[in-house]
């Protein structure tokens, strides 16, 4: 095997530096745009909203926490919704991208933002199968839920109006799989979090003193053009994402 | 190396019209989505949003990476000390055996059977999937396009669309052999197959692979851009996450990387971002339930340090997105196949006669570019490809490397166009012959295909319309004549 002071010594030597060198000079604020752009909360929700949309996504601006928890269980279970407003439950339409027709429980990230919706406990008392991403379940067992969950919900770190992509950090109870494995993710957003561009984005992440293991910037639904170039959706990732911007 | 000739190879693909049709419209595809995007860059330059334009973005790119590779002994060592902070191990390998030989020690150790790997050209380069193979190891390509061409046991067409030349009839025997019945042809079918068959290998998977589109040198950073997701899958499931990254791919900090991602996907696809940016900063860490509990990143050379500090650096700028491909009048005829290499196309042409034994791959550089710059225009980090094509074609000369049979009558026109009389015999006598071994065409337009003699080796690769009867020369003599003039 090749030690590593042997391949920076072949480097250098290319490089015709008698030695690898310790201290560069480097300024990376020129990779940045030169100021933020100041662009109203309004008009960024109504970028991201468009933006996702094209993508084949769905953003929601809900003006109090109780529409979000609605929302969510509108999409995870439409046929208690539909009970609930006494329509007669309809047979599931064909094919497995029913993503609500599929079974399995709801898979919740432990979260403060997910936590104040009292999103789990909504969700369970009318009658929805609820698990939170706890990992003292242990990771095989985790794993096992979230390759069987018919849905997963997510906090967000930011948001980005440009572009419509989520940022998604990994954390003790902020699973990777969880807006990986099930067929539909929802991610609820704080209105705060959205910034303009991608520019911005990593204005941001650059403050920040440590990176997450895994930081995901999730746009819109997985997609493929594989096959004979003909655009297919949710080959591996999520086919159904939804995200929820609430208040805050 | 590839087995026979470029033109060889490219002859039979310029045989199959259903081949041209499908790159053809790929790149039809590519071109428009990417002009629609680089627009939309302007748009949002003039917002404050972006950086720059495409132009600026550049020029940006440009520098970065010319910066990072003039002090790549730094960039790499900082790298290195970072993931190694963070809890990731490091290595570092010559060339293709020593990658192998990481991997499966990893992978014995690990107790691995099932190996899921996300698309990856550098593990490409250096046949990792072989190497594990000979210990018996079963290793899934997880990309829709390179898990139909790996089942096809064929290589990839193109960087970005490794099965652009596959029919879904053709991939629905492929997935039906895979799940013992017959498949009808439709995309969501052939898709829900490959979820489903994929799904199950991601999750007993006992290692993943992959590349890294780029690394952070600052943070230990890598980061993985795809649009299925299976990136993420990848490198997020399996206990173990191996991923073997060329030396050139490290960039400075986090800022230098908002650079490239907002030029990767729109050159690539015409997206404004791809799906799935993902950036993985170590392994899991305390408290975490899922991600990789070991991380490896193997740092390879295979002939890249060669290449530093030479005339051809700069084509370690290239982040594979493929736009010089698909604007290439050459790739868009004849397809990926016809170079015989990992790398196709104009970074293909510079590149693997690098890589590799460059008298073995001299006819590429001679042969499959017009030097139109067609690819350094659209290059996202502004590779002047055709110039280092000039470069090898030059370097081909000097070495004594040409057996065209061009040389000896390039250099008797050199020596007669240095006199004026001379030229004017040579340019008569060329015209006469060329249009006596013209032919007609339908159209009424004639054509000279194949000369005899020395013009033999010039006609063959090239049809040129017949010359006319009478040269601008003789044409403008007989005006002035007319004219009462003297020429
Ligand atoms: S050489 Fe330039 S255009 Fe071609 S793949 Fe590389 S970065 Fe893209």
């Amino acid at each position: 095997m090749t030690e590593r002071a042997e391949m920076l010594a072949r480097i250098a030597r290319r490089l015709g530096q008698p030695a690898p060198r310790d201290q560069v000079a480097w300024d990376p604020r020129a990779s940045l745009p030169e100021r933020p752009p100041s662009i109203p909360a309004a008009e960024l929700v109504r970028r991201f909203v468009a933006q996702l949309g094209r993508l084949g996504g769905k953003a929601i601006r809900v003006a109090a926490d109780a529409e979000a928890v609605d929302y969510v269980l509108s999409v995870v279970a439409p046929d208690v919704v539909a009970a609930g407003r006494g329509i007669p439950p309809s047979p599931p339409a064909g094919g497995e991208a029913q993503g609500a027709a599929a079974p399995g429980p709801v898979l919740l990230w432990d979260d403060p933002l997910l936590t104040r919706l009292e999103l789990a406990a909504a969700l369970a008392s009318r009658g929805v199968e609820v698990s939170v991403w706890r990992p003292d379940l242990g990771p095989a067992a985790l794993k096992e839920l979230a390759a069987r969950a018919r849905a997963g919900v997510t906090g967000a770190w930011w948001g980005v109006a440009e572009t419509g992509s989520i940022a998604l950090p990994a954390g003790p109870g902020r699973g990777r799989l969880v807006s990986l494995l099930p067929r539909t993710h929802i991610a609820v957003l704080p209105e705060s979090r959205l910034v303009p561009s991608v520019a911005e984005l990593f204005r941001h992440l650059v403050e920040e003193p440590d990176l997450p293991s895994s930081l995901a910037l999730a746009t819109g639904p997985s997609r493929s053009a594989d096959i004979e170039n003909d655009l297919s959706i949710g080959v591996h990732g999520p086919a159904d994402v939804h995200v929820v911007i609430v208040p805050g | 190396m590839a087995g026979g000739t470029f033109r060889a190879r490219a002859r039979k693909a310029l045989e199959n019209p259903r081949l041209r049709r499908a790159v053809r419209v790929t790149m039809n595809n590519f071109m428009s989505a990417r002009r629609a995007a680089m627009a939309e860059l302007a748009q949002l330059a003039r917002e404050g949003l972006a950086l720059g334009d495409f132009a600026a973005m550049r020029e940006r790119a440009r520098a970065i990476k010319q910066h990072t590779l003039d002090h790549l002994d730094h960039y790499l060592a900082r790298a290195a000390t970072a993931i190694g902070e963070r809890g990731g191990h490091v290595h570092f390998a010559a060339g293709a055996h020593e990658v192998g030989e990481i991997v499966r020690e990893i992978a014995r150790r690990r107790g691995v059977t099932l190996a899921v790997k996300s698309k990856s050209m550098a593990t490409e380069e250096v046949h990792l999937n072989r190497a594990l193979q000979a210990d018996g190891i079963e290793v899934v390509e997880t990309d829709l396009g390179e898990y139909i061409i790996q089942l096809a046991g064929e290589t990839p067409s193109h960087i970005v669309g490794p099965a652009i030349h596959k029919t879904r009839e053709e991939i629905a025997q492929l997935f039906g052999r895979v799940v013992g019945r017959e498949l009808s042809t439709d995309t969501p079918t052939l898709t829900g197959v490959a979820r489903q068959v994929l799904r199950e290998k991601f999750v007993r998977a006992g290692m993943g692979i992959s590349g890294a589109n780029f690394v952070v040198a600052e943070t230990g950073t890598l980061c993985i851009v795809t649009n299925e997701g299976n990136g993420r899958l990848v490198t997020s499931a399996p206990p173990v996450h191996v991923a073997v990254v060329g030396i050139e791919k490290l960039v400075p900090t986090l800022a230098d990387l908002y650079v490239f991602l907002g030029l990767l996907a729109r050159s690539s696809t015409g997206q404004k971002i791809s799906v799935y940016t993902h950036m993985i900063t170590g392994p899991r860490r305390p408290g975490e339930a899922d991600g990789p509990e070991e991380l490896h990143v193997i740092f390879l050379d295979a002939g890249r340090s060669d290449i530093l500090g030479t005339e051809y650096q700069e084509v370690l700028h290239c982040i594979r997105c493929g736009a010089c491909l698909n604007h290439c009048p050459v790739y868009r005829q004849t397809g990926g196949h016809a170079y015989g290499a990992v790398y196709s196309g104009p970074v293909g042409t510079v590149l693997t006669p690098l890589l590799g034994e460059f008298r073995d791959w001299k006819d590429l550089p001679a042969e499959a570019c017009s030097l139109c710059a067609a690819c350094w225009e659209a290059c996202p980090v502004g590779i002047p490809l055709h110039d280092l094509i000039l470069k090898h074609r030059q370097k081909t000369a000097r070495e004594g490397l040409d057996q065209s049979g061009l040389g000896g009558p390039l250099r008797l026109g050199a020596a007669a166009w240095t006199k004026p009389w001379a030229y004017r015999l040579s340019v008569r006598v060329g015209r006469l012959a060329l249009r006596w071994f013209a032919r007609e065409e339908e159209g009424g337009r004639r054509w000279a295909v194949k000369a005899p003699g020395p013009l033999r080796a010039w006609t063959e690769g090239r049809d040129l319309p017949a010359p006319p009867e009478k040269s601008f020369r003789e044409l403008w003599a007989e005006h002035l004549r007319e004219r009462g003039q003297r020429a």
